[in-house]
């Protein structure tokens, strides 16, 4: 102690030198990174193949039924595979990146100390009319998981809009804004549709026409001439979003006007007559059993109030009453503090 | 002759390698997606069912010249993703599911169903295929598949709930995990929680809870499905992603690869270790003595073609969830390598969500 004492000079080198070995640690390259600057140092040379060698492979049926590669596969044969598989788009951002992803995964197995430059010389010489632009998309990705990782605490305590914008800020430093937008794309799209749905949740007195002509403004901005086909395969996804939306402006209409509103809204998203038929009919079941379901808690009500109505027997009965084959079911909700009737119906989802 | 047709069918030297990246078979009846807690696109901010780029895995590429999307699906595949509330036992969870299923069969116009589930949807879906039977009056569901679900409790859950090293507060400790969501109103985090723990968490708070007693009521059963089938996931510590915080600094790592009868550690999950926390025995949230649920089935990659699902041959079936056999507990046959969270949507990782869930589409389609 004394030593130090004598000599403060030493301890403030010392105490300096751990601070700065803290911070390289701290902050030192990734793996990945590290073999990203090496591949960027030196020339990065295109490795040779034969052309003509190029698609020939055989294969197996899996047991699943699927056909399989026979042994193991050849430059040239992954380079058959990789413009096969991927070269119909390769021309779109997203396309490079996903195929991108797919050589990283075989080169980290292959190759787990030099995967970075595998995936170069591959997708370089499947493709090498795109070299450059597949190597700056291999380097951005690399540096963009990097980051994320690093600062994924970070990122999960922040909340969903903040957490989108420095996501998005990082993205167009990192991939470029265009190409960024490209990548993510469908991801943009679905956001902008959810800022949409919460609008329309905030939106008091605006009647249900003109949320739903918001909703379709929306759609036709961000999915253009995809927009039908975008609304059809998430059909029921967006019809539950907009019944959730607008929950409250259905629960304050008269049962007419609910009925003619859950018709105007499932036909907005697509559903044809057949489909609102079918639907009349499941509406019309849904407030059977809710219109059971409320006369069971009433009269479980009064049972409980008379001396021995809490009795299981008595529950049994009363619930075999109502429920019948579902009896069983409820009663074990029940035990688990939950009774499904107990709360006010959400209107066209239950 | 016989012998060399049934060669030549079986080894095809082919030089149109176009063959081997053809798209997943399309499944007879739609496909619907179940997520586990929290969830949907509230997973820590990012996509449940999508790849790290927020594309659905099962959006088919049907339009012309159409990229964000499942190129290794058929065209014309149907799926559908369930919302349901992020923190809520999985009786609650359950019925909504059926209810989504229920609009979602009456919008397509279809009779059956298949289901799959991640973590908690993979016992939501056996619910909501008990209540789908029940309001029918015949089977609706024909194949149920989970994925790194507790069918059999998870010590995590008991460990937040116990308030051990490392949480202060339950709700806290899942939002950590899982996400704001929790937040919300409609959410009880108590009651999602407690249904991850095997056996009845309180015997003095007058409700029957955990996942023992949900298994007897949402059993494995032909009646409500034709086939059940589940995956199993578990990651050593340094890989798992550091929203399972209990793992990754070091509180607590689950030994999940025991056998007994029930919960004899009281450990939350049925089960017990076998004496080693750090090996390939759980996926930071659920040990792999609680994931099997009918039969195990394999996820087959494969280099740059399409990866495959095969039922593991050598596990059985588990059809009496409560009591799985020692083998169906402790084999690490047909594990993926992956953490809990690397089969859905939450980046960085090197899954390919997109290849495994097109080799699930292909799975059922040879089943439905």
């Amino acid at each position: 102690m004394n030593f130090f004492k004598s000599k403060p000079w030493l301890t403030g080198i010392l105490i300096g030198a751990s601070i700065g070995l803290l911070i390289y640690w701290l902050n030192r390259d990734s793996d990945a990174v590290r073999q990203l600057k090496a591949l960027e140092r030196g020339p990065r040379t295109m490795r040779e193949y034969q052309e003509s060698e190029v698609e020939k492979i055989r294969y197996e049926m899996s047991e699943a039924g699927t056909k399989r590669i026979v042994g193991d596969l050849t430059f040239e044969q992954k380079l058959a595979l990789l413009r096969d598989k991927w070269s119909k788009h390769i021309d779109k951002g997203y396309m490079q990146i996903k195929m991108l992803e797919e050589v990283m995964n075989l080169c980290k197995k292959e190759r787990p100390d030099d995967w970075v430059a595998c995936t170069n010389e591959l997708v370089g010489a499947a493709f090498p009319q795109l070299g450059d632009k597949l190597f700056n998309q291999l380097s951005a990705l690399v540096r963009y998981n990097d980051w994320l990782s690093r600062h994924k605490d970070k990122l999960d305590k922040m909340g969903r809009k903040d957490r989108q914008k420095l996501l998005n800020e990082m993205r167009g430093k990192l991939f470029g804004e265009e190409n960024a937008k490209d990548i993510w794309a469908n991801e943009i799209r679905v956001e902008a549709v959810r800022n949409t749905l919460d609008d329309m949740k905030e939106a008091k007195g605006k009647d249900l026409s003109t949320k739903l002509s918001a909703l379709k403004t929306t759609l036709n901005e961000v999915f253009g001439d995809q927009a039908k086909a975008y609304v059809e395969r998430h059909q029921q996804e967006l019809t539950n979003a907009v019944m959730t939306a607008v929950q409250d402006d259905l629960k304050a209409l008269t049962p007419t006007q609910q009925k003619h509103a859950l018709r105007t809204i499932r036909s907005e998203m697509g559903m044809d007559k057949a489909a609102l038929e079918r639907w009349d009919a499941l509406d019309n079941e849904r407030q059977n059993r809710w219109a059971t379901g409320k006369n069971y808690l009433a009269e479980r009500e009064k049972l409980a109030a008379n001396p021995g109505g809490n009795s299981e027997a008595a529950l049994n009965e009363l619930r075999q009453k109502y429920f019948g084959a579902e009896a069983e079911a409820i009663a074990t909700e029940e035990a688990e503090g939950f009774y499904r009737y107990k709360g006010e119906q959400r209107i066209g989802l239950e | 002759m016989r012998k060399l047709s049934t060669i030549s069918l079986l080894v095809l030297a082919l030089t149109a390698p176009a063959m081997v990246s053809a798209a997943a078979a399309k499944t007879t009846y739609p496909v619907v997606f179940a997520h586990g807690m929290a969830g949907f696109d509230d997973l820590l901010g990012y996509d449940y069912w999508g790849d790290d780029y927020g594309v659905f895995v099962g959006d088919p590429c049907d339009a012309l010249l159409e990229v964000t999307c499942n190129g290794n699906i058929n065209s014309g595949q149907k799926a559908f993703q369930t919302q349901t509330y992020p923190f809520q036992s999985s009786e609650v969870r359950g019925l909504d599911v059926a209810n989504q299923v229920e609009a979602y069969m009456t919008s397509q116009g279809v009779s059956y169903i298949n289901l799959v589930g991640h973590s908690q949807g993979g016992l939501d879906i056996r619910k909501a295929a008990k209540v789908l039977y029940q309001r029918k009056g015949r089977q609706v569901v024909k194949v149920l598949i989970s994925i790194s679900s507790p069918h059999r409790g998870s010590p995590v859950a008991k460990y937040i709930l116990d308030l051990k090293p490392g949480v202060t507060n339950v709700v806290a400790a899942l939002a950590t995990i899982f996400g704001n969501s929790i937040y919300r109103s409609g959410n009880d985090a108590f009651a999602g929680a407690k249904q991850l723990v095997y056996n009845d968490y309180s015997a003095t708070d007058g409700l029957t809870t955990g996942a023992k007693a949900f298994n007897v009521n949402n059993p494995v059963s032909a009646t409500y499905a034709a086939y059940y089938g589940s995956f199993v996931t578990a990651q050593t510590g340094v890989s798992v992603n550091p929203a399972l915080f209990i793992l990754r600094n070091g509180f607590f790592n689950i030994d999940g690869d025991g056998y007994c009868i029930d919960d004899c550690d009281n450990d939350g999950a049925a089960g017990k270790g076998d004496g080693t926390a750090t090996d390939l025995d759980d996926d930071g949230l659920v040990g792999i003595n609680s994931q099997q649920m009918g039969y195990r089935l394999k996820h087959n990659s494969c280099t740059l073609c399409l990866d495959y699902i095969t039922q593991d041959s050598t596990t059985g079936n588990v059809t009496n969830l409560n009591a799985p056999t020692s083998t169906q507990m402790t084999s690490a046959s047909s594990v993926i390598n992956q953490d809990h969270l690397d089969v859905v949507g939450v980046p960085p990782d090197t899954f390919d969500e997109m290849e495994f869930y097109a080799a699930i589409f292909n799975f059922i389609a040879a089943k439905d």
